[in-house]
């Protein structure tokens, strides 16, 4: 009878477990559709700076991401980790803040009226937080088939040094992160972006 | 004294105590065990809702991303300018033949039988044949559509472009599954961004 009792309760116990674990694996896959996608939105704000620049045409193709300063002679920025400034009313065209230098201090909101996600400070925080960091992708001027990402660093290294010192493009990185059920889950995805069409 | 013998002896069986024990033990356990039994019935429906929302998100996200990516976005002749926010993304097609993403009206015929249900709606002709590219019971409660620059960035006005930024499209859907009992309705929403790859200047 014990015996019997056992198997029928381990039965149940497995069942009752993939049922919950189902669930907790729907939620997590409906969390993760809106962070992908929150992470391809602040790729292609980069993407899109870099196309208006072209047609700028006075300027950098990195502009406002990986060089600021005056247009005529732009400096590299000090800062690289940024994120995307944007409410899709009073501040149509994206733009990038360095200010946050980790996810922590890029908390993604709710915007009141139309109710877009952003960046950008307002009354209803959600759970996610998108970071973007930017790195240049460098080639050896001598030698166009090499070419490296300069981790860690805003700029490519200066002038004379051996290699991969010609800024040709730059990679972005995007990191959203967010809290489910006190567990904390994170996505990553990069692009790169070349000074060519 | 016989007679009296015979009433004291105890004859097999329960006691009616016994059998109000044993029924009130059963009965409870025939309640929780059909209330636990509803409950994962109801788990299994809404995890089933919550699958069908996010396959019309993923689908409905991606399927305008692509669209709005390598189709050029239809806009008004100037002084003509875009509204702030709407529901409707206009793209310019081949032929002169504009693929229109609109929201439906409520109830709309083509989203299915389920009263009040909105669904989005899709057409490759301007408008002339249309068709739904969400299931039938989603509900899409929210379908915002945000193009900026509001003017086109390629065309000349005089000798100047009247703006300089690439279009850039962002799309906030909210989407709700309509079922019977609300324990089992499942919402999401997403939003994206797309920057348009067709270069003209």
């Amino acid at each position: 009878m014990l015996i019997v009792l056992f198997i029928i309760a381990l039965g149940l116990f497995a069942v009752v477990s993939l049922i919950f674990s189902n669930v907790a694996l729907q939620e997590q896959d409906a969390d993760q559709i809106v962070a992908t996608n929150l992470a391809r939105e602040a790729l292609e704000m980069v993407q899109n700076m870099r196309d208006t620049n072209w047609l700028l045409g006075d300027r950098p193709f990195d502009y406002g991401m990986l060089v600021e300063g005056a247009v005529s002679a732009p400096t590299p920025v000090v800062d690289c980790t940024v994120v995307p400034v944007w409410d899709g009313g009073a501040i149509p065209a994206p733009f990038f803040d360095a200010t946050p230098n980790d996810l922590s201090q890029a908390r993604v909101y709710k915007q009141g009226v139309e109710g877009y996600f952003t960046n950008t400070v307002t009354a209803t925080s959600t759970e996610y937080q998108r970071l973007l960091t930017l790195a240049p992708i460098c080639e050896d001027p001598n030698n166009s088939a090499n070419k490296a990402v300069a981790e860690g660093a805003c700029a490519c290294p200066p002038a004379g040094f051996p290699t991969y010192t010609k800024r040709i493009g730059l990679r972005a990185k995007a990191d959203v992160r967010w809290l489910r059920k006190n567990r904390q889950r994170n996505l990553t995805i990069y692009g790169d972006f070349y000074d060519w069409r | 004294m016989t007679g009296d013998k015979k009433s004291k002896t105890r004859l097999p069986g329960f006691s009616i105590i016994e059998m109000l024990v044993v029924v009130a033990v059963f009965s409870f356990s025939i309640l929780i065990l059909s209330q636990t039994y509803l409950s994962f019935i109801r788990l299994s429906h809404r995890t089933a809702n919550s699958a069908v929302v996010q396959q019309d998100m993923r689908f409905v996200l991606e399927y305008i991303t692509r669209m709005a990516r390598h189709t050029a976005i239809a806009y008004p002749v100037p002084p003509g300018s875009l509204e702030a926010a709407t529901s409707t993304l206009t793209l310019s097609g081949k032929d002169q033949l504009d693929w229109i993403i609109k929201l439906s009206e409520a109830g709309d015929a083509l989203c299915g039988d389920s009263s009040g249900v909105k669904c989005l709606l899709v057409s490759g002709d301007a408008g002339v044949n249309w068709a739904p590219i969400t299931s039938k019971k989603v509900n899409v409660e929210k379908f915002q559509i945000l193009v900026r620059p509001s003017q086109t960035p390629f065309m000349l006005q005089g000798n100047a472009y009247l703006n300089n930024q690439q279009p850039y499209v962002t799309l906030l859907i909210k989407m709700t599954y309509m079922a019977p009992n609300d324990r089992e309705t499942v919402s999401l929403e997403a939003q994206t961004s797309i920057s348009s790859r067709v270069y003209v200047r």
